[in-house]
C-alpha cells in the first residue's frame, strides 16, 4: 500500500469513525443512565439528516447551520420520545426489557413515518464543499472528510466539557453512576433522563447530517450505522464515554482498511468478528482491559 | 416464568380446545392464503418457543436465532434439492446442523446480559453474510428454488393443508417437549441459573455446561423450524434470515410474555399475523405496527399471555391458587428487571 | 480427629486489598467451627474461597486429604461442600420444594433426553429427589410450606430454606454465612438446635456469625480473623479470655457484660 493510499484510507476511516463515535456516544450515555439499549437511535440519526436537508431546501444555509439544525431537531425528537413514550412506560413500572423492546417498536414507527414524510427515494445532500480536494502530503483527500473529522471531534470535545464543567453535566454523571444517591442529593432523575436522551439525540442528529453529507439521506439510513455504532460502543466498553469515542473511531478505521483487503461483501462481518473476539477476551470490552488493574 | 394460577384441569381443557381449533381450521377456512399464513405463524412459534427456553427460562438474551433458522432452512433445502434426500432425513439433519453450529457460541455463553445479546446479534449478521455471499452453496441473492414439499415415507405432503398439518405436528411436539423439560432436573438447573448463578454453582450446577446445552437445544429446535420454513415457502432467499428476523423472534417472545410457553406461541402469531391484518391501512401499516408494539410493552413482563390469564381469571371468577397474586405486583416485575441491569 | 478441611496459607487479593492474608486453618471432621471477626475481617471471603466461588491468589486447600485448591464452585459442591449466603440467594420465583430439589442436582443424572422421553429412570429419580427434599424441609421445619413460592416466605423461614437447600445433599462440609442475622432470640435458639441436629448427622460445620450467643452455644472451636489474618484459635472459653480478641473485636466493656451472661 502506498503512502498516499494509506493517508486517504486513514482519513476516510477516521471520518466514518467520528460519525460512529457520535452515534455510539448516544448509545453509551443512554445505557449508562437508564440501562436501556436505545434501538431507535438510528432513527434519530435519520431524523437529524432529514431535518438538515429539508432545512437546506427551505433556505440555502452553510454546512455548519445544517449541522446545528440536525443536532437541535435530533435532540428535540429524542426528548419528545423519552418524555412521551419511555417515561410513560417507566411510570407503569414495566421491566427494563419491555422498554428496550419498546425502542424497537419506536424504531419501526419512526422509520416508516420517515418514509411517509420524506418518501422512499434517497435525498442527496447539497454540494457544500469546495470540489477541489485538499492535499495532505502526496494524498488527495475530499474536503468533506476533513470537515467531518473536525466537526465531529469538536462536538465530542464540547460534550466532554459539558459533562465535566456544567452543573447539568455533572448531575448526569452522578445520576449515571448512582441514581439512588443522586436523587438523595436533590437531582431530578426525570429531568436528567430527558437531558440524557436529548444529548444522545443531539449527537445522533449531528451524526445524521455528517453521514447524509457523505452519502445521502433516506428513511432507512440510520439502521445499519446504528448497529455498527452500537457494536463499536460495546467494543470500547458499554458505559464508558471514552470507550464509545475510541470504539467508534477504531471501528471506522478497521472497517475502511478491511474493505480493501477482505472482499467488500464481508466488510460488515469484520467488525462483528472483531467484537466477538474482543468480548471473549475482555467480557466488558476494551475498557475492561484498561481498568484491569483496579 | 410465573407459576400458573390455573388449576391443571382448566389448562388442559384450554389446550385441547385450542388444539382442536387448529386442527379443523384449514377445513373451515380452506382459503390458501389463510392456511399459508397460519402455517408461517406456527413455524415462527416453534422458533419463539426455542428462544423462550433461552430467554425466559435460562435468562440468556439471544438476538441471533435467525442464524439457526437459516442454517436449518438451507441445510434442509440443499439436501432435498441437490442431493435428493428424503424430507425426513433433511429435517433431522437441519436440526442437527443448527445444533452443531451453535457449539461455536459456547465460548460466548459466559457473557452476560446485553453483551451476550450483542455477540449473538453479531453472529446473526455474520451468518447472514455467509448466506448472501456463498452463492455456490446457497444461491446467494438469487435464492434457492424448487424446494419440494415435506414428505413422510412414501407420501408427499403436498398442498397447503398437508403442509399446515406438518407444521402443527412439529409445533405440538415442540410445546410438549419444552413442557416436559421445564419441571425436570435439566429445566430446574436452567431456571436456577437464571435466578441466581452463584447459588446455582454452589448447588453443584455447572453453569457453562448448562448454558451451552440450552443454546444447543434451542438451536436444534430452531433448525427444525428453519427446515419447515424452507419446505413451506419452496424458495429461500438470504433476506429471510437477516438479523432483523432475529429481532422479530425476540419481539414475539417479549410481546407474548417472557417466561410463558403459551406466550411464545401467542407472540409469534401476533407478530406474524398483525402486519397482515394491518394491510388495510396501506402505507400506515408499519407505523401502526410499531405503535402497537410499544403499547404491548405497557403490559409488563407477562405480556399478552399474562393479560389473557388475568382476564380469564376475572371471567371464570377464579381465586389465585398460589400466593403470587394474579395482579402483577411491583415486586414481581422488579424481580424481572434487575436481570437486565446496567453494564 | 482427622482434619477434614485444611487451609494452608490461603490468600486472596483484590487489586490492592488483601482480603484474606495467609490464613491457615484445620477443621476436624465432625466439628462445629466458628469463624468470627470484626466487619471486613475476611470471613465471607474465606467462605467464598472454601466454597470455590472465588479462587485463591496463593496458598493451598485440602478437603478430605485431596488437594482442591482453586477448584470451581460446582466441583466443590459435588465433593460435598455446601453453603448458605449472607444476603440470601434463594430462587425466589420457584417454590420452596423446587429450591431444595435444586440442592439435589448432583444426586441426579437425567438430562435433556430423559426429561423429554420421561423414562422410568427419570421418574424414579424425580421421586427420590422429591422425597429427600421433603425430608430436608422436615428437618428445618418448613415441610408444610413446600408448594408455596419462595418469595412468599417470611424472612426467618427464608433463612431456613437456604439451610434446607444446603443440607439436602447430605454434605460433608456445611458453610453457614451469618444464618442468625435478623433472627429474634427464640429463632436464634432454634437455629442453634438445628445446627446441632445437622452436626449430629455427621455434617462438619463452619459457622460465620456476629451473633455471639449462637457462636458460643453452638461451636466446639472458634477461629478469629482480623484484617484478613488469623488472630486466634481455640475453644469458646479460650477465645473469651483471649486478650487480643477482646481488644480487636468486642471492646472490653461490652465483652465483659456478655461474658457475665455465660458465667
Amino acid at each position: 500500500m502506498s503512502g498516499s493510499q494509506f493517508i486517504e484510507l486513514f482519513v476516510g476511516g477516521l471520518a466514518i469513525g467520528c460519525i460512529y463515535s457520535l452515534i455510539a456516544l448516544g448509545f453509551t450515555m443512554i445505557i449508562r443512565a437508564t440501562g436501556v439499549l436505545h434501538f431507535a437511535q438510528g432513527e434519530v440519526v435519520m431524523l437529524g439528516a432529514m431535518f438538515g436537508v429539508t432545512a437546506h431546501h427551505l433556505l440555502p444555509l452553510p454546512f455548519i447551520a445544517l449541522l446545528l439544525v440536525g443536532m437541535v431537531f435530533g435532540g428535540l425528537a429524542a426528548v419528545a420520545i423519552e418524555l412521551g413514550v419511555y417515561r410513560t412506560l417507566r411510570v407503569r413500572r414495566v421491566p427494563l426489557m419491555n422498554i428496550i423492546i419498546a425502542t424497537v417498536g419506536m424504531s419501526i414507527l419512526l422509520q416508516n413515518t420517515g418514509q411517509l414524510v420524506w418518501g422512499s427515494e434517497p435525498i442527496a445532500y447539497p454540494k457544500l464543499f469546495a470540489t477541489d480536494a485538499y492535499s495532505i502530503g502526496p494524498a488527495r483527500v475530499a474536503p468533506q472528510l476533513v470537515w467531518i473529522i473536525v466537526l465531529g471531534v469538536l462536538v465530542m470535545v464540547l460534550l466532554q466539557l459539558f459533562l465535566a464543567f456544567t452543573r447539568t453535566g455533572r448531575a448526569m454523571q452522578a445520576a449515571a453512576q448512582n441514581p439512588e444517591t443522586a436523587q438523595l442529593m436533590g437531582i431530578n432523575l426525570t429531568r436528567i433522563t430527558a437531558y440524557t436522551y436529548g444529548i444522545g439525540g443531539v449527537l445522533g442528529g449531528g451524526a445524521g447530517v455528517l453521514l447524509g453529507s457523505l452519502f445521502y439521506a433516506s428513511f432507512s439510513m440510520g439502521f445499519l450505522p446504528a448497529i455498527k455504532a452500537f457494536v463499536a460502543a460495546t467494543l470500547g466498553g458499554l458505559g464508558s464515554i471514552g470507550g464509545a469515542m475510541a470504539g467508534g473511531i477504531l471501528f471506522g478505521l478497521i472497517e475502511t482498511f478491511a474493505a480493501i483487503s477482505i472482499s467488500t461483501s464481508y466488510k460488515d462481518a469484520v467488525g462483528m468478528i472483531l467484537l466477538i473476539l474482543i468480548l471473549l477476551a475482555w467480557p466488558k470490552g476494551l475498557v475492561g482491559l484498561i481498568r484491569k488493574g483496579r | 416464568m410465573f407459576k400458573s394460577e390455573f388449576p391443571a384441569a382448566y389448562l388442559w381443557t384450554a389446550r385441547i380446545v385450542v388444539l382442536a381449533i387448529f386442527i379443523v381450521l384449514p377445513f373451515v377456512y380452506p382459503q390458501k392464503y389463510v392456511v399459508h399464513i397460519v402455517s408461517l405463524a406456527m413455524i415462527f412459534a416453534i422458533a419463539a418457543l426455542a428462544l423462550q427456553l433461552l430467554l425466559g427460562f435460562t435468562g440468556l438474551l439471544s438476538i441471533g436465532q435467525a442464524a439457526f433458522l437459516g442454517i436449518g432452512a438451507y441445510t434442509s433445502a440443499i439436501l432435498t434439492t441437490t442431493y435428493k434426500l428424503p424430507f425426513e432425513i433433511a429435517f433431522i439433519t437441519a436440526g442437527l446442523s443448527a445444533g452443531i453450529a451453535s457449539l461455536t457460541l459456547v465460548p460466548i455463553t459466559r457473557l452476560r446480559g446485553v453483551y451476550l445479546g450483542v455477540a449473538t446479534l453479531g453472529f446473526s449478521i455474520i451468518v447472514h453474510l455467509v448466506f448472501l455471499n456463498e452463492e455456490w452453496l446457497t444461491g446467494g441473492s438469487f435464492g434457492l428454488l424448487n424446494i419440494p414439499s415435506p414428505s413422510l415415507g412414501p407420501w408427499i405432503l403436498k398442498g397447503e393443508t398437508a403442509n399446515y398439518l406438518t407444521c402443527l405436528a412439529v409445533l405440538v411436539a415442540t410445546f410438549v417437549t419444552l413442557h416436559r423439560l421445564l419441571p425436570s432436573r435439566f429445566g430446574r438447573a436452567l431456571q436456577a441459573i437464571m435466578l441466581d448463578e452463584d447459588a446455582a454453582r454452589a448447588s453443584g450446577i455447572n453453569v457453562t455446561y448448562y448454558k451451552s446445552q440450552a443454546f444447543v437445544v434451542a438451536a436444534v429446535i430452531t433448525g427444525f423450524a428453519g427446515s419447515l420454513f424452507a419446505h413451506h415457502a419452496h424458495y429461500l432467499n438470504p433476506n429471510d434470515f437477516t438479523f432483523w428476523k432475529s429481532i422479530e423472534v425476540l419481539l414475539m417472545v417479549a410481546v407474548g410474555g417472557i417466561g410463558s410457553l403459551a406466550g411464545a406461541v401467542v407472540g409469534a402469531f401476533v407478530i406474524t399475523l398483525l402486519p397482515e391484518y394491518l394491510r388495510v391501512l396501506d402505507e400506515y401499516r408499519m407505523v401502526i405496527f410499531g405503535a402497537m408494539l410499544i403499547a404491548f410493552m405497557g403490559l409488563g413482563h407477562r405480556g399478552l399471555a399474562g393479560l389473557s390469564a388475568a382476564v380469564a381469571i376475572r371471567l371464570l371468577r377464579l381465586r389465585p391458587q398460589s400466593d403470587t397474586a394474579s395482579r402483577p405486583t411491583s415486586q414481581a416485575d422488579a424481580v424481572a428487571a434487575p436481570r437486565w441491569s446496567r453494564p | 480427629m482427622t482434619a477434614l478441611l485444611v487451609l494452608d496459607q490461603l490468600t486472596r487479593r483484590f487489586g490492592g486489598v488483601t482480603a484474606v492474608d495467609s490464613v491457615s486453618m484445620n477443621v476436624g471432621a465432625g466439628e462445629i467451627r466458628g469463624l468470627i471477626g470484626p466487619n471486613g475481617a475476611g470471613k465471607t471471603t474465606t467462605l467464598n474461597l472454601i466454597s470455590g466461588l472465588t479462587a485463591p491468589t496463593s496458598g493451598r486447600m485440602t478437603l478430605v486429604e485431596q488437594d482442591v485448591t482453586g477448584e470451581a464452585a460446582h466441583r466443590l459442591a459435588e465433593r460435598g461442600v455446601r453453603r448458605t449466603f449472607q444476603n440470601l440467594k434463594l430462587f425466589t420465583e420457584l417454590t420452596v420444594l423446587q429450591n431444595v430439589m435444586i440442592g439435589l442436582h448432583t444426586h441426579g443424572k437425567s438430562g435433556v433426553f430423559e426429561a423429554i422421553l420421561v423414562t422410568g429412570k427419570q421418574r424414579r429419580e424425580e421421586e427420590m429427589m422429591r422425597r429427600d427434599s421433603l425430608t430436608a424441609l422436615e428437618t428445618v421445619g418448613l415441610v408444610d410450606q413446600a408448594d408455596r413460592p419462595a418469595s412468599a416466605l417470611a424472612y426467618g423461614h427464608r433463612r431456613l430454606l437456604e439451610i434446607a437447600r444446603a443440607i439436602v445433599a447430605r454434605p460433608t462440609l456445611l458453610l453457614l454465612d451469618e444464618p442468625a442475622a435478623g433472627l429474634n432470640p427464640t429463632e436464634a435458639e432454634a437455629l442453634v438446635a438445628l445446627i446441632r441436629r445437622i452436626n449430629a448427622q455427621g455434617v462438619t460445620v463452619v459457622l460465620v456469625e456476629h451473633h455471639m450467643d449462637v457462636i458460643m452455644a453452638a461451636c466446639s472451636r472458634i477461629t478469629v480473623l482480623n484484617y484478613g489474618q488469623r488472630l486466634a484459635e481455640g475453644t469458646p472459653a479460650e477465645i473469651r479470655a483471649n486478650e487480643s480478641v477482646i481488644e480487636a473485636y468486642l471492646g472490653r466493656a461490652g465483652f465483659e457484660e456478655r461474658i457475665a451472661a455465660y458465667a
